[in-house]
């Protein structure tokens, strides 16, 4: 009976789609729902995505790590199928414009087609918010969806709907989705006309089975086979050496550019604040390696008339004198070349600036002597949307956070910090990073009488 | 026999009686009526203790004792959907990768919002690196919730999430 279930599930699957999709979904699956010969699959893959929610960045990342997981399948053409995790079709789902879900002016994104297991709720032209209830509701079984899909178009903040007890479960019924679907079976569909519009880009596993194949295409492999990336055979190791990887440097700097003397915001009536900048930088990570090539030599010798060689010193055409022979002899000899390739490794990056122990402490205990009460109000304050970030033709990634006036409420001195996790290059793999970039002060003006 | 008492001390007699009536209606007579005595309302705990014992759990980890261990200590002090967070967030190849051993402590807990049957605290805690010794925390808003009576954690909030509470009258 499951089987059956199954099966019409798959049907519908492959006979709905609420966009005409670039590429055939069939070059995937067959009428069955079962892959197709050919069909890479990536299995699970994570990255880095700026719409996931917030954390404290001191959180650990086996907890949580702000990425966003599909099971990836992909063409040799570069065309790929991505299937989120449950929560991460929630949150897609919550933020449909900077997931990708949905284009700036609130309809569904050209670039991606979508397929979902409800012919009944979602038709071809179905409208975006539609699409988004459907998502939430047949999939997810999530209570609120019409006015979770309406405040997510809307680009309001979508939790502010789950007030209700039952919407208060959402992490259970998400799990219960998922242990559903076993784990295997995922939800949703997002089918990419290319890797690389898609959330995850082109992963190094791709890349590698391509080349393994031979069939990687110019606009995924844009150098040809790296060699190294392919294996490097054992002959061109031996005579020049392994080809390395070297991660670029991840560096950051955090400081409050104005005012000097800044007060917390109690005290100041006009609301001055603080001024914060941050900046990240990662430089390019540097792939290196050799090949042999063949060079053309001029071999001069000096031949003795019992046909041994004479040692000279040069110029050898010069110095070989009779009865020796001046010999000049062209000679094919393999060269080690050194090759270098940049890459930029972009980054999701949180901007942090916590209120450092020795201040609470004093504020929890000193200050309370003085001011009965006294105690912490926001010690902890996070960023995360840079006003600036990309990579510069050099292949560095910087990344950069303007904060004007940020009302510190409680006095002492903060530690900035940027941590994040970076989204790895076609050589290398993803990294985490916190980095201690900065401090500032706040302070609280006091009275004290002098006798 | 016919006992005659003075005018004095016929008032006293009628003092003492009224006395004692006063006395047994205010004292004795409610030990005989302990049916409609009204109990002494019993303070409920409130969430604090919950806040603490979910977040220690869940911050606190050891790769060499395992993961069901771990989920089994947090979902022990948990409702079912915060159960449900740690299962789906937590990525234990990470801890066994990293070889993770770790201790939270609690410093502080202050309540931010009560909402009744929910609770959202602001707890202040570390987390030691038992392995390094390093340490890192702060702040960081916990939702707890009332089931039968008996306070339990439910998830540590997402930044959005907390916003979208403030924001609630």
């Amino acid at each position: 009976m499951k089987r059956v279930v199954y099966a019409v599930l798959l049907f519908v699957l492959l006979a709905v789609s609420v966009q005409p999709a670039r590429a055939d979904w069939g070059d995937f699956f067959d009428e069955d729902g079962n892959l197709k010969p050919g069909v890479v699959d990536l299995g699970e893959q994570k990255v880095p995505a700026d719409w996931m929610p917030d954390v404290p960045a001191w959180v650990p990342d086996w907890i949580y790590d702000g990425a966003a997981t599909y099971h990836m399948y992909a063409l040799p053409s570069g065309e790929s199928v991505l299937l989120p995790s449950a929560t991460t079709l929630f949150f897609m789902a919550m933020n449909p414009r900077e997931s990708g879900l949905v284009d700036a002016s609130g309809q569904i994104n050209s670039e991606l087609a979508l397929r979902i297991q409800s012919a009944g709720l979602v038709a071809a032209g179905a409208n975006a918010g539609e699409v988004l209830a459907a998502l939430l509701g047949v999939y997810l079984n999530v209570p609120y969806t019409k006015e979770l899909a309406d405040a997510a178009i809307r680009g309001e903040n979508a939790w502010s709907v789950l007030k209700e007890s039952d919407a208060w479960n959402i992490f259970r019924i998400l799990r219960d989705a998922m242990v559903q679907d076993q784990r295997n079976l995922y939800l949703a569909m997002f089918l990419y006309s290319s890797c690389q519009n898609s959330p995850t880009g082109c992963p190094q596993a791709l890349i590698d089975e391509l080349r393994r194949r031979g069939q990687c295409p110019p606009s995924l492999c844009p150098d040809g086979n790296i060699p190294g990336r392919t294996p490097t055979p054992d002959r061109v190791v031996q005579k020049c050496g392994a080809p390395s990887v070297t991660q670029g440097k991840i560096s950051g700097t955090a400081v409050k550019t104005a005012p000097n003397y800044a007060i917390v915001t109690g005290q100041d009536p006009e609301k001055r604040g603080v001024d914060l900048q941050f900046s990240l930088t990662i430089e390019p990570t540097i792939f290196r390696y050799y090949t042999l090539e063949e060079r053309k030599e001029v071999n001069k010798r000096c031949i003795a008339p019992n046909g041994s060689l004479v040692e000279l010193p040069p110029p050898i055409e010069v110095n070989c004198k009779a009865p020796n022979r001046y010999v000049e002899q062209e000679e094919e000899v393999e060269e080690c070349v050194l090759h270098e390739q940049t890459f930029c490794e972009q980054a999701r990056v949180l901007a942090s600036a916590s209120l450092k122990k020795s201040s609470r402490d004093w504020i929890l205990n000193d200050l309370a002597q003085w001011y009965p009460g006294a105690t912490l109000i926001r010690p902890d304050w996070n960023w995360r949307y840079a006003t600036g970030q990309g990579c510069d033709a050099s292949n560095t990634f910087r990344w950069t956070l303007v904060q004007e006036k940020v009302q510190i409420r409680d006095p002492g001195f903060y530690a900035m910090t940027l941590s994040g996790i970076t989204s790895g290059t076609p050589v290398s793999p993803s990294r985490s990073f916190q980095i201690p970039a900065g401090e500032f002060d706040a302070y609280l003006m006091m009275t004290t009488i002098i006798k | 026999m016919e006992i005659k008492l003075s005018t004095v001390k016929k008032a006293l007699v009628v003092l003492l009686v009224v006395f004692a009536a006063i006395a047994a209606v205010r004292f004795v007579l409610p030990m005989f009526n302990t049916a409609q005595a009204e109990p002494e309302p019993t303070a409920v705990p409130d969430g604090r203790e919950a806040a603490i014992a979910g977040l220690t759990a869940l911050f606190s980890t050891d790769v060499t004792t395992g993961y069901d261990a771990w989920l089994q200590s947090v979902c022990a002090v948990s409702t079912e959907n915060g159960c449900a967070f740690a299962e789906l967030f937590t990525n234990w190849d990470r801890v066994v990768e990293t070889k993770a051993r770790s201790e939270y402590r609690v410093q502080s807990a202050e309540l931010r919002k009560d909402l009744g049957e929910r609770q959202v605290w602001m707890v202040t805690g570390t987390i030691r690196d038992l392995n390094t010794g390093e340490e890192k925390g702060g702040e960081i808003p916990v939702l707890v919730v009332r089931e039968n009576g008996e306070w339990k954690f439910d998830h540590f909030l997402f930044e959005q999430e907390l916003q979208a509470l403030e924001a609630e009258p």
